[in-house]
């Protein structure tokens, strides 16, 4: 007779082990919960306290009394009065605009035979993950007066001008911002399937009017969601606003707070409370998002559905096939092309011509102790370890939110999803008046260094992180990990022989997701620069600001091919390694890799 | 003596619904028991507190009489060393059907030839060990159903739950699967607990049967038992469906007879004279010609054929009766049939 595993195994002790194990939890519990605090929870009721009590920081009258001072100056203020009405012009026509793009793009993708349909489809996720504000600068080189367009005498001086306005941002943004509406609509679109417009052809309907009639109002709650999401991207985006709308002098909130606290004489209170006026557009748009997500027939179009049968475009194909083409080649392509081309030449304005081709900024960019390599080394090695740690953290606090209650868990993947809504910029402030100004934190040698610059990396890619390994964790049948506890399985073994196995693809995904943003993430960069030098994002504008453009277009050019080839490698690696020993079930679970 | 599984007043809820009344329920040692109920009767909330895997609001469950579930005691699940197979079989994807079967043994802290052996027993014990190399995805839903039971079996624990492990299975292949889990469990001595909504399955695949409604056991005991002589007209017409009709039992001279309008049915002995539901199955009609006693007459209104005879639709005064008919029947034809006396189960009306 073999061994009987019984109930008793452990007698006593096996009882002791929920005591022992809910210490640790608590314990735990309070780790995450204070790094939670810290990173977001802290920075942000700075910012708030501060906004009602405008002198709390000031050297010499602080903290003082609470009032509405610094509230009212900034919502009477000429300057910062513009800036939040250009802000929400901006917000409002760019949202509409890349909105009505992505839909389009999605229409296209989704319901018709054009050509080149997994070339196409890639349009979307490398503007996606291509930074806006390199975009923006190459646009600039394109557009400028002796740049690569009007030398190619590709520019109308009317075109010209009003680039260098409202319009210009307007149309960049479109382009950088339509991905957003495309992932929505045509995830809306792919839920719609064809049956609805079926059974509305039977009922005698034309085409057209199943269109409008059944498929738009079935799909309006996607569109308000994509044109909310990209509104908020708008408002909150730091990129352009610190390049573009900087060059043609048009305020906008999130480049005003950074003035405020970056430019002679810092002005904390006004950084702060226009911070909370952003905040509250945001939270606006925030409570929009979730009411359009209650609605039902939003639940109804996401149910498995058989895929409609694509429209065919007979003599337009080919021409629909090239606007396609034409809106990546303008998202992305030619932005890229002309950093490429301007980190060749020794001068933008004096053309693509032999003489006037150099290797001297890429060599730059690439030679150890010069100031652009090491900025370089230096965002790609503070990326990695933020990706790490962001990784591990994610995963600790995501695993430990799965086995708390449903409530706490809706609670937390909410506020996971509302810090993803909070502008880097914001954060930023708020990490100032943690580690620069408040007592206790300001004393830490941590204000100006690196570790401070990871933990802002941190607080800005752990909401990303936690809404994918969450979703990952969540798309896990809880019986697999029942089964294990039923066989014995620990706490530990649980996360390591089970869940790390099952998520493996999105956890790499979350950690590579992290990594490309923090090598380009502007405003953390820009407000925690530490003392010994600028990290690759800062140096960047600071040197096209420098009309050192050359050496700027060189190092992002590397950067870009860096961080392309690290997470590609990475990506290739780990999908192979996965795929040796998982089967089942990951394809779908790893679907999941959107942040939003 | 005591049972060897307890449960007593066990109370749950879940999302702010009564799951669970007060549940009592024992289990003998060796013994296959099946509990049967339609689905949201609490039959999967049963398992999964004695398994561990969510708490009782209230109640004690005790394994060979020491408590593993009480208000001050409570022996966690990967202690509880019980066997689940669950309904989506709960396969580890990423685990190959070694692994899986292998991974409890790990647990326990195994040496690995030890582990390889008990692995090997398993995987034959369910007639799969030429595929303990493939991954979950390269088997059948079949063959995962037999990894499932091969897991649990292989760490032979003293109880296996089975939360109705053959509803994913097809048909044909469920009939074949009924008999090896039950000779599977069996060979190894293992009590055992087999959750389902289908009645022939529970009484294919058990020692004892119980039957669960609402979170309360209605009835339990022997098949068979609970065919001939169940205790409610939810149970008779949960086990296979029944004729009922309500009406009053007298008895005259120690006969009982049961009587509603027209319809008079002499019914077994020893039942108390007052209101009563009669109730019989339609398998136990019989043409009138047959029996000289409990004689209907109705006209036909439907007819299909089942297999093995006719099953009618007859309209019987202003009650419709379902008949089993050895042969065709025509619409609106007049037949007369009759029911054996031991066959009509009087039973007290409850309030519906």
């Amino acid at each position: 007779m073999t061994e009987v595993r019984g109930p008793f195994r452990g007698g006593l002790a096996d009882r002791l082990v929920p005591s022992g194990l809910k210490l640790g939890q608590h314990v735990f519990s309070a780790a995450a919960g204070a790094a939670f605090v810290l990173l977001i929870g802290l920075p942000l009721g700075l910012i708030l306290v501060q906004a009602f009590m405008p002198a709390l920081f000031d050297p010499n009258n602080g903290p003082g009394s609470v009032s509405l001072a610094a509230l009212a100056n900034s919502l009477s203020d000429r300057r910062s009065v513009a800036a939040i009405l250009h802000s929400m012009l901006l917000g409002g026509i760019a949202a509409s605009s890349a909105t009505i793009l992505g839909f389009a793009y999605a229409l296209v993708m989704q319901r018709t035979d054009v050509r080149w349909r997994p070339a196409l489809a890639l349009t979307p996720w490398l503007v996606f993950l291509t930074p806006g504000y390199l975009k923006a600068l190459a646009w600039v080189l394109l557009m400028a007066p002796r740049g690569y367009l009007a030398q190619f005498g590709l520019l109308p001086i009317v075109v010209q001008h009003a680039f260098f306005g409202l319009p210009g941002l307007i149309f960049v943004h479109t382009l950088n911002l339509f991905p957003l509406a495309y992932f929505i609509v045509a995830g809306a679109m792919a839920g719609l399937g064809g049956e609805f417009e079926e059974a509305a052809r039977v009922a005698g309907a034309s085409s057209w009017q199943a269109w409008i009639r059944i498929n738009m109002p079935l799909l309006a709650p996607a569109v308000a969601l994509a044109f909310l999401a990209i509104f908020a991207e708008v408002v909150a985006d730091f990129g352009m606003a610190a390049t573009i709308a900087r060059t043609i002098n048009f305020g906008l909130l999130t480049y005003s707070i950074y003035t405020a606290t970056s430019d002679f004489p810092v002005d904390f209170a006004l950084a702060g409370s226009q911070a909370l006026l952003l905040l509250a557009m945001l939270l606006v748009v925030l409570a929009g998002d979730r009411m359009l997500r209650r609605q039902r027939s939003l639940r109804l179009i996401s149910g498995r559905s058989r895929p409609a049968r694509p429209m065919r475009l007979g003599a337009a194909r080919w021409a629909v096939t090239c606007v396609v083409l034409l809106v990546g080649i303008l998202a992305v392509y030619l932005p890229l092309v002309a950093i490429t081309l301007r980190a060749a030449c020794r001068t933008l304005g004096q053309g693509l011509v032999p003489d006037n081709m150099t290797w001297r900024f890429l060599l730059q960019a690439i030679t150890p102790d010069h100031a652009a390599n090491t900025a370089l080394l230096r965002s790609l090695g503070l990326a990695a370890l933020t990706a790490l740690f962001t990784g591990v953290v994610a995963l600790l606090l995501a695993w430990r939110i799965e086995q708390a209650s449903k409530l706490l868990r809706q609670v937390v993947l909410l506020v996971a999803v509302g810090t993803i809504a909070i502008p880097g910029i914001v954060l930023g402030l708020g990490f100032i008046l943690v580690w620069d100004r408040l007592p206790g934190f300001r004393d830490m040698p941590l204000y100006g260094t690196w570790p401070l610059l990871v933990l802002g990396y941190v607080a800005a890619g752990l909401p990303y992180a936690l809404v994918i390994v969450l979703s990952a964790i969540g798309q896990i049948s809880p019986n697999l990990i029942d089964a294990a506890r039923l066989h014995g399985a620990g706490e530990t073994a649980r996360l390591t022989r089970i869940i790390m196995p099952l998520i493996a693809l999105s956890l790499i995904t979350a950690v590579l997701f992290v990594f490309v943003r923090t090598v380009f993430e502007l405003p953390m960069s820009e407000v925690l620069e530490p003392a010994d030098g600028p990290p690759a994002p800062t140096l960047i504008v600071r040197l096209f600001g420098n009309d050192d453009d050359g050496l700027g277009s060189a190092l992002s050019l590397v950067a870009i091919l860096c961080t392309a080839a690290s997470a590609g490698c990475i990506a290739l690696i780990a999908t192979r390694l996965v795929r040796s020993f998982g089967r089942s079930g990951l394809g779908a679970m790893v679907g999941m890799s959107r942040a939003r | 003596m005591a049972p060897w599984l307890a449960c007593r007043g066990l109370a749950k809820r879940l999302g702010g619904k009564q799951v669970l009344h007060g549940l009592d329920l024992s289990v003998e040692h060796g013994e296959v028991l099946s509990i049967l109920g339609p689905s949201g009767s609490g039959k999967t909330t049963l398992i999964r507190l004695i398994a561990g895997l969510s708490e009782p609001d209230a109640g004690e469950i005790a394994i060979a009489g020491r408590s593993i579930w009480n208000a001050n005691t409570n022996v966690p699940v990967e202690a509880r060393g019980v066997g689940f197979v669950f309904q989506d079989y709960a396969v580890w994807p990423h685990m190959t059907v070694a692994e899986n079967v292998g991974f409890g043994l790990q647990m326990a802290g195994m040496a690995r030839s030890d582990r390889d052996r008990q692995v090997r027993e398993a995987l034959e014990a369910v007639h799969i060990a030429e595929l303990a190399r493939r991954y979950p995805d390269q088997l059948s839903g079949g063959q995962q159903q037999r990894l499932a039971l091969a897991r649990s079996l292989a760490a032979k624990p003293q109880l296996i739950l089975m939360d109705e492990p053959l509803s994913n299975v097809d048909a044909a292949l469920r009939e074949q699967l009924r008999t090896e889990i039950l000779s599977a469990i069996h060979a190894q001595g293992t009590t055992a607990i087999y959750i389902t909504h289908d009645q022939s399955e529970a009484m294919a695949m058990c020692d004892r049967l119980a039957l669960i409604h609402d979170g309360r056991i209605l009835q339990t005991g022997d098949p068979e038992e609970l065919y001939r002589r169940p205790a409610s007209l939810f149970v008779a017409n949960f086990l296979g469906g029944a004729n009922q009709i309500r009406g009053t039992v007298a008895v005259t001279n120690g006969v009982a007879e049961f009587v509603a309008g027209s319809c008079r049915l002499r019914v077994a002995g020893g039942i108390a004279p007052g209101p009563s539901d009669c109730v019989f199955r339609p398998e136990d009609t019989v043409p009138a010609y047959n029996l000289d006693c409990n004689r209907l007459e109705g006209s036909v209104i439907s007819a299909t054929f089942i297999g093995r005879c006719w099953r009618l639709s007859v309209q019987v005064d202003d009650r419709i009766l379902q008949v089993d008919w050895p042969a065709r029947a025509k619409i609106g034809e007049d037949i007369a049939f009759a029911v054996p006396p031991d066959r009509c189960v009087t039973l007290v009306p409850g309030p519906s």
